[in-house]
């Protein structure tokens, strides 16, 4: 080669990829005529699929022993028409759709919790847009794949659709989200894949419609189009709001989770609700409350000054310089909000997570942030949860600070000289990760297989003896094995906008002793207590997340000093075990399968299960067996 | 009445009930059969031989050798409850009155759009389960879609037995006989009158209440298909439809690139299927069937026998709830084990708190490979046996001197004498 050859001036790679999408399905598309384009990292070396370092879009139709043509996003024509034009009829368009819309949700989901999303052990997420003909699209932990299907339309009750036309839920942004977002609260929180309360698959859907619902606020244009036709009343306006669309019309059914938005702002149905779907609704509206609250609140004054000081809107259009600016505001108070909940996600029990929870999660993880909620944006979301009746049980008050999880009884640290947690390769990596422009530094996972450097104990071993050390503080059974779920760092920017570095570790522990003797060990409901724990970098312990199990010597635990945090962790631990026998007892009651097997019904309730005729009633079958294919739990 | 008897004899059909009950007293001895059908997997042998002996058995106790049953009860429309009925022999036995659970009724409008729906369900998921399989025997198919199979074929295929016992299609019992629905919705008519006054049968399910109604109602889909009932197009599907034009296709595989192809192959995306959907929806209509089952206690002179049917769980509490109901079931001899010994139904409350201790339990079971770990409870039979009753099984028929007889591995029967 010669060197006039290689001596060309460069072209900088591009930051970002423009990629189209429907919006927000092919038919809200054909009937506005709109697409809309996607903003997303540009990943370096990314493969025809497309296959990136987080996502792989896997098209391969079983059903006909087929692939299809996987699109190559990096070819000059499609990267200069921001990808290709979708369309029903062409697959690529199907994978460039899934990709961006996910690779998009993921990116979001970065910027609040504050770190880099990596998947378990580095793998990929893998994206099938074709795997199945059903009404269901679904988030499969064990294939580590999210597997959409296709379906007819109704042929009574299409909606908007022809009668008997093929729906893909792989073109549904609100479908891509919703299950995106059920991938990385299972990366996140893994243990929230087993149903132990009525809670635990609730929220996985509520947080999962959630992100769904606020990602129709990325698209700027979409929200001035809807301020201008509501006149800044976004009530008004449906389209904006309205999740997965075309699905629900197709199905001929409601949209279950989104039913209580605009609702009367009352606790009954939430005390009633038995069912997931209900219980994550209200928790849904609530939020959703409480966005309305904050946006009505931060345009006040706009309307005012467009007024002349009234607030009382004429009847016509809005200014399209108010629209403009009214616009700014839904966006801005929906990332702030939706950026609350999600950070929050770091302070959740490890294990049996509830409702209660998660709005003690909240306020203390913003409270970390912003100690003075200037904004009352925290105020706003706790009191539209209350009203809603979600609050945790047994707090005295609804105040800041009866609601923030406790800081431990006496002082506890992970550079405890007696058994030091060596923090600093962690710290280093989460670092590296957050410069982009250099190397992402070294996987530092709980899992064992991830050493150090040689001749160092094991992160895993390290926390693994530190935590047996102060099992009874942490709510864990000193005598059982506790096991490092997750270690991570987080920088999270606060109010004085400095970043707030944060240590996040979840600690487990499987408790044998309190399972069912009559089963097999292995095919019988784990029982498994949990600990999250906030610290700080230098080690410093200021929160401690217990979801307990009552203490196997009862007379040790009654030795220690009054104040010890044992006491309650043993009440609490005591209860929790009474209720949750109960509650696999009715889920044994409730299943019409368990006649006939010894399976627990626990191990039929599932993602795929969940999901059934998404959108729908999927109540009326509320348990279903998870496939045969499943021999070997692993959750 | 002091001095009469009631025996209880239980037929071996295998996965099944067929129990003949006798009381002798003051009056003629009065007969009743509750139900004869066997499970189309686990029959220990022909029905129409169990049919045979019954038939012989109220032969040689009749004064003219014509068989007669003064009362045929047919629980719920089960196979494995009714199937024998449609054996032909039947049409020589002198049948007075069949008793249905009202479900069965088609003049009650309401029963009536249950009982299709049921129907109508079974029907539907049958034929998904004949598009999972390719229209190849699902009998050989995976085990769940085998297991849904067999439940939607025990709610659906017993047309021939419910015309007997309806008296239609040209399907009767030797001359015409009276049928009675129950429970009727005048309270009063379901404490009914036998054995020439001597007993008297207390019919206390299933319920007529709203609420309890649906538990009967069979489901509305099967994963992530629908069985929906009103849609005229019935089961829809797209295999042999093309997604996309053939251009879109990759002819060559060679050109894929090597990570793909390694992700599709460890996704195994043959093995994505609705089997679950179809066993959880199939195990649904089983259980809302059952919920129709008639439940009746029959009381001679204070000695009280418990029949459930096959009520499960919800439709058992409809009968625990109501004191004077749950009254009746304190102190019987006598209890007809529901649903082959199954988890929830019987519940552990009516073990441990309702029935006293010392009375006969009969379980009637055969041997179905898939469900010999889970039927019979073993916690139920620890729990009977804690509370010293007698379990006398179909499968293994025991001698119980002065109180149990067996004929062979064809019946067991229980005789209880009633202290007036």
């Amino acid at each position: 080669m010669t060197l006039a050859g290689v001596n060309v001036p460069s072209v900088p790679t591009p930051d970002r990829r423009r990629l189209r999408t429907f919006a927000f399905d092919p038919m809200s598309t054909r009937l506005s005529g709109r697409y809309l384009v996607l903003d997303v990292p540009f990943e370096t070396n990314l493969q025809p699929g497309p296959c990136g370092s987080l996502l792989q879009v896997v098209d391969f139709d079983a059903t006909r022993d087929q692939w299809y043509e996987p699109v190559d996003l990096d070819a000059g024509a499609v990267l200069a028409q921001d990808g290709l034009r979708p369309s029903e009829r062409d697959p690529r368009t199907h994978q460039q759709v899934v990709y961006a819309v996910a690779m998009s949700v993921i990116e979001r989901f970065e910027r609040f919790v504050g770190r880099r999303f990596r998947w378990r052990a580095n793998h990929q997420l893998r994206l099938v847009p074709h795997a199945f003909e059903g009404r269901n699209a679904f988030f499969d932990p064990r294939r580590r794949a999210v597997l959409f299907g296709y379906y007819r339309a109704d042929q009574r009750d299409p909606g908007p659709n022809l009668p008997g036309q093929v729906i893909f839920t792989c073109l549904s942004s609100d479908i891509i989200a919703h299950e995106i977002t059920h991938a990385i609260v299972h990366r996140l929180r893994r243990y929230f894949a087993q149903a132990t309360n009525s809670d635990v698959f609730a929220l996985h859907e509520a947080f999962a419609d959630l992100v769904a619902l606020f990602q129709h606020f990325v698209h700027r244009d979409v929200v001035i189009q809807a301020v201008a036709a509501t006149s800044g009343d976004l009530r008004r306006n449906s389209g904006l709001l309205d999740l997965a669309e075309e699905f629900g019309r197709s199905s001929g059914r409601g949209r279950a989770l989104r039913s209580a938005i605009g609702t009367e702002r009352t606790p009954d149905r939430f005390r009633r609700a038995t069912e997931p779907h209900e219980r994550g609704a209200c928790f849904v509206a609530a939020v959703f409350d409480a966005y309305l609250d904050v946006y009505q609140a931060s345009i006040a004054d706009l309307l005012r000054i467009a007024t002349g000081g009234s607030g009382v809107l004429p009847p016509g259009r809005l200014h399209p310089d108010l629209v403009n600016r009214v616009a700014d505001e839904a966006v801005k108070n929906a990332d702030r909000l939706l950026g609350m909940v999600v950070r929050a996600f770091d302070y959740l029990p490890v294990v049996d997570v509830t409702f209660g929870d998660v709005v003690r999660a909240i306020v203390t993880a913003d409270r970390v942030l912003f100690p003075d909620d200037s904004g009352n944006l925290r105020g706003t979301l706790v009191e539209a949860m209350r009203r809603r009746g979600i609050y945790p049980p047994r707090v005295t008050s609804l105040a800041d600070a009866a609601l923030t999880w406790p800081a431990p009884e006496q002082p506890l640290s992970l550079a405890d000289p007696a058994a030091p947690v060596d923090l600093q390769p962690l710290i280093l990596s989460a670092t590296r990760d957050l410069d982009l422009t250099g190397e992402a530094g070294p996987v530092i996972s709980a899992a064992p297989a991830a050493g150090g450097r040689a001749g160092e104990r094991r992160i895993d071993q390290q926390v693994g003896a530190w935590a047996r050390r102060h099992a009874h503080a942490l709510g864990l059974e000193p005598s059982v094995d506790i096991d490092l779920a997750g270690i991570h760092v987080a920088y999270r920017q606060a109010a004085d906008r400095q970043p707030r570095p944060e240590i996040v570790v979840q600690l487990t522990q499987r408790r044998p002793d309190l399972e069912d003797p009559g089963l097999d060990e292995n095919k019988r409901p784990v029982f498994r207590a949990g600990t999250t724990l906030i610290a700080g970098v230098d080690g410093r312990v200021e929160f401690v997340i217990a979801k307990p199990f009552p203490f196997l010597d009862e007379g040790a635990v009654a030795a220690l000093p009054p104040g010890h945090a044992a006491h309650g962790h043993h009440r609490a631990g005591t209860d929790r075990l009474a209720a949750l026998r109960r509650w696999l007892a009715g889920l044994e009651e409730d299943d019409a399968l368990s006649a006939w097997t010894l399976e627990p019904a626990i191990d039929r309730l599932d993602f795929a299960a969940m999901h059934n005729d998404v959108g729908g009633e999927a109540a009326d079958v509320r348990v279903h067996r998870r496939g045969a294919h499943v021999q070997r739990r692993v959750r | 009445m002091s001095g009469s008897t009631v025996a209880v004899r239980m037929y071996n059909v295998g996965f099944g009930d067929a129990f003949l009950i006798t009381v002798e007293g003051t009056a003629k001895p009065w007969r009743m059969l509750i139900d004869c059908g066997v499970h189309s997997q686990g029959q220990a042998r022909k029905i129409s031989e169990t049919v045979d002996a019954i038939i012989s058995d109220l032969a040689a106790t009749s004064p003219d050798g014509t068989p007669h049953l003064d009362v045929v009860a047919a629980t719920h429309h089960h196979a494995d409850h009714i199937s024998g009925f449609s054996v032909d022999a039947w049409q020589d036995v002198r049948v007075d009155e069949v008793w249905l659970p009202f479900v069965e009724d088609e003049t009650d409008a309401d029963a009536a759009a249950l009982r299709r729906a049921q129907t109508e369900t079974a029907r539907r998921l049958l034929g998904l389960i004949e598009a999972r399989t390719l229209g190849l025997d699902p009998g050989s198919g995976p085990a769940d879609v085998r297991e849904a199979h067999w439940f939607a074929l025990n709610s659906f295929g017993n047309a021939d037995a419910t015309d007997r016992l309806l008296g239609r299609n040209g399907q009767h019992f030797a001359g015409a006989h009276r049928v009675r629905y129950f429970p009727h919705p005048d309270e009063a008519e379901n404490t009914v009158a036998v054995a020439g006054g001597d007993a008297v049968v207390h019919v206390v399910g299933p319920s007529r209440d709203p609420e309890q109604l649906k538990r009967m109602d069979p489901p509305k889909s099967a994963g992530w298909l629908r069985l929906d009932l009103d849609d005229p197009e019935g089961v829809e599907d797209l295999t042999d439809v093309p997604l996309f034009d053939p251009d879109y296709v990759v002819s060559d595989r060679d050109r894929l690139p090597e990570s793909l192809v390694d992700a599709k192959r460890s996704l195994n995306l043959v093995r994505v299927t609705n089997d679950a959907g179809l066993l959880g929806a199939a195990s649904i209509l089983e259980r809302a069937v059952n919920n129709t089952s008639l439940f009746m206690v029959l009381d001679v002179g204070g000695t009280r026998l418990i029949f459930p049917g096959d009520a499960q769980e919800g439709a058992w509490q409809h009968v625990l709830q109501n004191p004077a109901k749950t009254d009746l079931l304190r102190d019987a001899v006598f209890y007809k084990v529901g649903h082959h010994g199954s988890h929830n139904a019987t519940p552990k409350d009516f073990v441990e708190k309702v029935w006293q201790d010392g009375g006969y339990a009969m379980l009637p079971w055969g041997l179905v490979k898939r469900w010999q770990d889970a039927i019979p409870k073993r916690e139920l039979l620890a729990a009977l046996h804690d509370h010293q009753h007698t379990v006398i099984r179909a499968d293994a028929p025991q001698t119980l001197p002065g109180v149990v007889t067996v004929n062979g591995d064809l019946w067991s029967e229980v005789v209880f004498t009633v202290n007036g």
